[in-house]
């Protein structure tokens, strides 16, 4: 029988999350950004303040269900109310900013409990625009208590994104031979 | 310069068209304005209301009411309201040239929804056009 996957793409403002499901989405992505008024924060003219939306059909009936979170932690309620029922989350860091590790943190523990019940993978954009290294990302982890899957990705390329859908739905199959289908 | 020192300076002239509302329409906790990104414009309250939560809040549901309306073939300008048990929450589009924002109406659950409908229009207007 067809199953959805509920999925969602999270990180800082501006770490391509938008970017990631138009390069992969089926149709063109729900989008709902709205003027950024915070260019202290980044320089983009627009900032998702719902969600976006995207779809993948596979081979076999499977859909891919695609949301991407604002990245602005005022909006953590959102982040919530969408990981009810998603079984899994990419996030997309962005190694040109001042302190890519200290973004990554928030995001890290705002979504820990759906990585602990299901799966997470970690994209990190504009890998050689900054020092911080694809060891560094694995070292924090570990330090972290967290096993999770590191990449670096281009968000622009189809590719690189369906990498790592395709890492997440490994971790979610893996874990359910274990546990059985978290969300049938 | 990302504007806000802008819009906060200026914030206080939205306040007549706000008070206005609030006393309209006695039943209103409050209201808060925001822009369309999520931060704090101005606020009014009678009451205690959690107003950057409120802002937050405001900014989602109206992109996303309006991304539902695009769904459908329609076009924005629209209104958000929401019944609780215990009160009333509307939302409004507050379309200012360069400063899209929202308007936040809280009040009680014995507020008339048309007069809080039409009240809330009219400040509107009174903002764009004060």
């Amino acid at each position: 029988m067809p199953r959805e996957y509920k999925l969602l793409f999270a990180g800082a403002m501006g770490a391509g999350k938008t970017t990631a499901i138009a390069a992969i989405s089926d149709h063109a992505p729900i989008r709902t950004e709205a003027v950024n008024s915070d260019r202290v924060q980044h320089s983009k003219e627009l900032t998702t303040v719902g969600f976006d939306y995207g779809e993948i059909a596979l081979d076999g009936g499977d859909r891919l269900r695609l949301y991407g979170m604002p990245g602005q932690d005022r909006f953590d309620f959102m982040w919530k109310v969408a990981s009810e029922g998603a079984l899994g989350v990419v996030l997309l860091a962005d190694n040109s900013r001042p302190d890519p590790l200290a973004d990554l943190a928030l995001y890290v523990e705002s979504f820990r409990a759906l990585a602990e019940r299901s799966s997470m993978v970690i994209g990190i954009g504009r890998a050689e625009a900054g020092p911080t290294s694809l060891d560094d990302y694995a070292a924090w982890l570990d330090r972290h208590g967290l096993s999770v899957p590191v990449f670096t990705v281009d968000v622009r390329q189809r590719e690189d994104v369906l990498l790592l859908l395709d890492v997440l739905l490994n971790q979610i199959e893996a874990r359910e031979m274990l546990t059985g289908p978290a969300n049938a | 310069m990302d504007g806000s020192t802008d819009m906060h300076a200026s914030a206080e002239r939205f306040h007549p068209a706000l008070d206005a509302l609030l006393a309209a329409v006695p039943a209103l906790t409050g209201v808060v304005l925001s822009r369309s990104d999520g931060f704090e414009v101005t606020s009014r309250t009678r009451a205690e209301v959690p107003v950057s939560r409120l802002s937050a809040l405001s900014s989602s549901m109206m992109a996303l009411s309006q991304a539902a309306l695009r769904e459908v073939g329609m076009s924005g300008g629209g209104s958000v309201l929401v019944e609780g048990q215990d009160g009333k929450l509307l939302l409004l589009e507050v379309p200012l040239y360069g400063h899209p924002m929202v308007l936040a109406a809280v009040g009680s659950a014995d507020i008339v929804t048309g007069t809080l409908l039409w009240a809330a229009r009219d400040c509107v207007r009174q903002m764009i056009n004060p």
